[in-house]
């Protein structure tokens, strides 16, 4: 159950038989290179192996369960996706660590959305995006223009560098360079134009960053620091000192966009995206660990999403089986028609299935 | 294929050279009879820029094969090396990169071609230097086809060269015009997007609307620039102002070369089986020093007892790094992990060791037990050693490789000197007892971006100045390098330049007891010999 809605969107695609699909099976097997010739080959196997988690990979030029590993077997053509991924917030985010989520930092995850859906509609054209819920704490955009389809490594590694601007380790406070704020690339200021929108909500209000013992604090330049180390609240005191300033003294206007961006930019899973042959989690799965369906959503409605209202998969089943009961009770003479709903609609399901 | 053929061509050439004796030396040594004449050699190469499409049809001696082969592999390696002082491909440098090629005594050829002004100057010296352009860049393609890794490093290093000399020719639009580039001049969108378009490109100075020249291009097309984000994009295409557009023209460059490498590398069988190509080539091939360090002799393997004595003393610093973050939060995340793992498999550390390692540090954590370590990390590690997986034999990450990892928050990889504040690195040096003198003199490194040097200066203040001649390429040939000082083995005198690589590499065996060196048998070292023999017998 729940399983052909998988297929709905991959199996038009004309190389279905050269895409590769893993299975994750009960006990932590984990299978590679799994190909199907046909739907029904697909549904079949999928009803056999009962697989907990199911990744699709690149489409390649040999079959993949065939392939001869002796003679060249290359990824030709994948989807181009975007991975997000709440794990690599921890450093901005007071509210959970590790796997937890909650509402106030799916917000980073929302503006993430934002940012990076303009972008690739904008900037690189593309339109056919697809964006999943992962399960658990981030988010997928799978691009599916014939384009973003048949890209190079090297031209998805260079599209990555494009929409990357947090970069340093543990051991650089400031992680964000803007080399000259006042001609600021027109990528960089719409995203930081989103930012804008929930920026004292989400680093003010909701993390209390900046505040005292947070490391964040010591990406501002020393004019900033000195000014308002001694402040009860800090983070008032910053934004206070910078919007005193910034006219005057670009040091503290370039801060400003660099802190902003620090802060909330989407920090990118980029190795995923680079490599063709990269699985990544189909959708509709539904996730081990939380049991919660990969649900697609409206980018544009990414703030109102609640991952809470992801119908899990003990939800579903219940659903199916209280519309079973609600049939059956109706009487005998419609038993028949029952037989012919599909298990998907029976569920809260099929409003996710429209984006 | 045409490629393939003509590279047969050269090699029966080639052979018949060598029969003919060794006399028949001087194709490009201007005896009168021999060469061919500079008419011809004017036709061939109008320009020192070379776009390398078509291959060279000489006959060359096989000295000649390796002495212009091993000349462009010194141009590369010096390439490579101003390269991790700077990731633009501006102005700067590109004359770091010239004034380099001029001080080296050993790169005739370039320092030629890249004078000032290369397509004026029409004497015999310049139209040979083209020539010999031509034809070691397809030499070197032999020896760089085989590996991924191999093609990976030529092209970049290539393409970086191309550059240079297409920045040096400045012929942009007789180019876009010869190769039918797909660019179209976008009047109307340059006034549209004027301020877009002056945004997003360092160079621009002019605000005069519609002043400027703008081509409009499909981005796939101007990679380059979108990787920088240095252009303006709309819709999916790139605006690229006029001076812009040589990194593009660059990169049509790159696919060409790497197509063409593809190529060969289906049909490279066919060089190995001649006799005396085949040695020389995989010669060179080795002498691309840098991403491969010693291997650790046999009978040498370390275990998890040794390394934190030896992360005190004689880890380089990214490593140390790395192993102390282990130690004290019980966590690497995966690149981390790779870094430091295939490090340590190098150092010889066997994968049991290896596991035991990893395992016992990470189950410290409340939050990993050895069930969840074993299904979420055992993976990484057998992989690491070809257990796993496509069973490759990964090789450690060399200086280059470090450098420029990519690295964001939470992650400890990378190079310290590259990827550090200075205050953190301060108290590293400190720590490490290095002097104030020190400490100022590696720091200035560090903002030189000198970052080897830096790393460099940083084993000679904890080695009691004892040095790496010819600099650090390697974390595992650091380490090598620093055990060797400690355990009062002779010093490595380590290469100067790319040919002496191989000697070092030797010199350093000799310096062993004979005992060892009778066990030191297994395949590679054996066929290092062979080679080897081969090169001495060629010397004259």
């Amino acid at each position: 159950m729940g399983i052909q809605q998988v297929s709905f969107i991959f199996l038009e695609t004309e190389f279905f038989s050269h895409r590769e699909f893993s299975f994750s099976l009960a006990g932590d097997v984990y299978i590679r290179y799994q190909s199907f010739t046909s739907n029904e080959d697909f549904v079949a196997e999928l009803k056999r192996r009962k697989p907990e988690k199911i990744d699709i990979g690149a489409v390649y030029n040999q079959k993949p369960k065939t392939r001869d590993t002796l003679i060249d077997f290359i990824p030709l053509q994948k989807e181009f996706v975007l991975d997000i991924d709440l794990t690599d917030y921890d450093d901005v985010r007071t509210c959970c660590q590790g796997a937890k989520v909650c509402e106030k930092c799916w917000k980073f995850i929302a503006v993430a959305v934002k940012i990076m859906d303009a972008s690739l509609r904008d900037d690189f054209g593309f339109q056919n995006l697809m964006w999943v819920f992962s399960g658990r704490r981030g988010v997928h955009c799978w691009v599916c223009d014939k384009e973003a389809i048949n890209l190079d490594s090297h031209s998805r590694a260079a599209i990555l560098e494009y929409l990357t601007v947090i970069r340093g380790g543990e051991n650089q406070a400031k992680k964000v360079k803007i080399p000259n704020v006042d001609k600021l690339h027109p990528f960089l200021s719409r995203s930081v134009g989103i930012i804008d929108d929930v920026f004292n909500e989400i680093c003010r209000d909701d993390q209390s960053l900046l505040e005292k013992g947070d490391k964040n604090f010591e990406m501002l330049p020393e004019e900033v620091k000195a000014a308002v180390k001694d402040s009860e609240q800090r983070f008032n005191a910053v934004m206070t000192y910078i919007n005193d300033n910034k006219k005057e003294k670009k040091t503290v206007r370039t801060a400003l966009y660099e802190l902003k961006l620090q802060l909330c930019f989407p920090r990118l899973d980029v190795n995923v995206s680079k490599d063709l042959n990269h699985l990544l989690k189909s959708p509709f799965c539904v996730h081990p660990k939380t049991g919660k369906v990969c649900v697609p959503f409206d980018p544009k409605k990414a703030f109102e999403f609640d991952t809470d209202a992801v119908p899990s998969i003990t939800q579903l089943l219940n659903e199916i089986n209280a519309f079973d009961k609600s049939q059956k009770s109706e009487g005998e003479p419609e038993q028949k028609e029952t037989k012919t709903v599909v298990d998907f609609k029976k569920t809260s399901l099929p409003p996710y299935k429209n984006f | 294929m045409e490629i393939l053929q003509t590279n047969k061509r050269v090699s029966t050439k080639l052979e018949k050279g060598f029969v003919g004796g060794r006399s028949r030396l001087s194709h490009f040594g201007r005896s009168k009879q021999e060469i061919v004449a500079d008419a011809e050699l004017l036709t061939a190469y109008p320009t020192a820029l070379n776009f390398y499409t078509t291959p060279p049809t000489y006959s060359i001696s096989l000295m000649e094969f390796e002495k212009y082969a091993l000349e462009r592999l010194r141009l590369l390696r010096l390439i490579e090396r101003v390269n991790t002082t700077s990731a633009a491909r501006n102005n700067e440098y590109f004359y770091a990169v010239i004034k380099e090629i001029n001080k080296s005594p050993d790169l005739p050829t370039y320092s030629i071609l890249t004078s000032s002004k290369p397509d004026e100057d029409k004497s015999d010296d310049n139209l040979y230097a083209r020539k010999i352009d031509h034809i070691s860049h397809f030499l070197l393609r032999l020896a760089f086809a085989r590996t991924e890794e191999q093609r990976k490093w030529f092209i970049t290093l290539e393409v970086d060269f191309f550059r240079l000399k297409l920045w040096i020719c400045n012929q942009i639009d007789e180019i876009l015009l010869q190769h039918n580039l797909p660019f179209v001049e976008a009047k109307e969108e340059a006034r549209k997007f004027n301020k877009e378009i002056l945004d997003s490109s360092f160079m621009m100075t002019t605000t005069v609307p519609g002043a400027m020249r703008v081509y409009k291009v499909s981005f796939t097309h101007a990679l380059d620039l979108v990787r920088s984000r240095r252009v303006f994009l709309h819709k999916g295409y790139a605006y690229v102002p006029y001076n812009d557009v040589a990194s593009v023209i660059a990169l049509k460059f790159r696919s060409w070369l790497s197509e063409s490498l593809s190529l060969l590398k289906k049909n490279i069988h066919l060089v190995d089986d001649d006799e005396r190509l085949q040695p020389l080539i995989t010669g060179f091939e080795r002498r691309h020093v840098g991403t491969d360090s010693t291997a650790p002799k046999n009978g040498d393997a370390v275990s998890v007892a040794q390394l934190s004595g030896f992360s005190q003393k004689s880890f380089p610093l990214c490593m140390k790094q790395l192993y102390d973050v282990v130690q004290k939060e019980h966590h690497l995340k995966h690149w981390g992990r790779l870094q430091l793992g295939l490090f340590f498999k190098r150092l010889g550390l066997p994968m049991d060791e290896a596991t035991k390692f990893w395992r016992s540090n990470f189950t410290k954590r409340p939050d990993i037990d050895i069930g969840r370590f074993d299904k979420q990390y055992l993976y990484n590690i057998r992989h690491m050693y070809g257990q796993e997986g496509k069973r490759a034999d990964y090789t450690p990450y060399s200086c280059m490789k470090v450098i420029h990892s990519s690295v964001g928050p939470g992650d400890h990889h990378g190079c310290p000197f590259r990827h550090s504040d200075a205050t953190p690195l301060r108290t590293k040096f400190v720590e490490a007892g290095i002097p104030q003198e020190g400490i100022k003199e590696i720091l200035n490194l560090v903002e030189l971006k000198h970052y080897q040097i830096a790393c460099q200066r940083y084993f000679e203040w904890t080695h009691d100045k004892n040095t790496i001649e010819g600099g650090v390429t390697h974390p595992n040939q650091y380490f090598t390098e620093s055990r060797n000082i400690l355990t009062g083995k002779k010093t490595i005198k380590a290469e100067e330049k790319i040919e002496t690589k191989r000697t070092v590499y030797y010199k350093s065996q000799s310096t062993q007891n004979a005992e060892e060196k009778m066990e030191t048998t297994d395949a590679p070292e054996a066929m290092d010999e062979d080679t080897d023999a081969i090169f001495a017998a060629m010397e004259y």
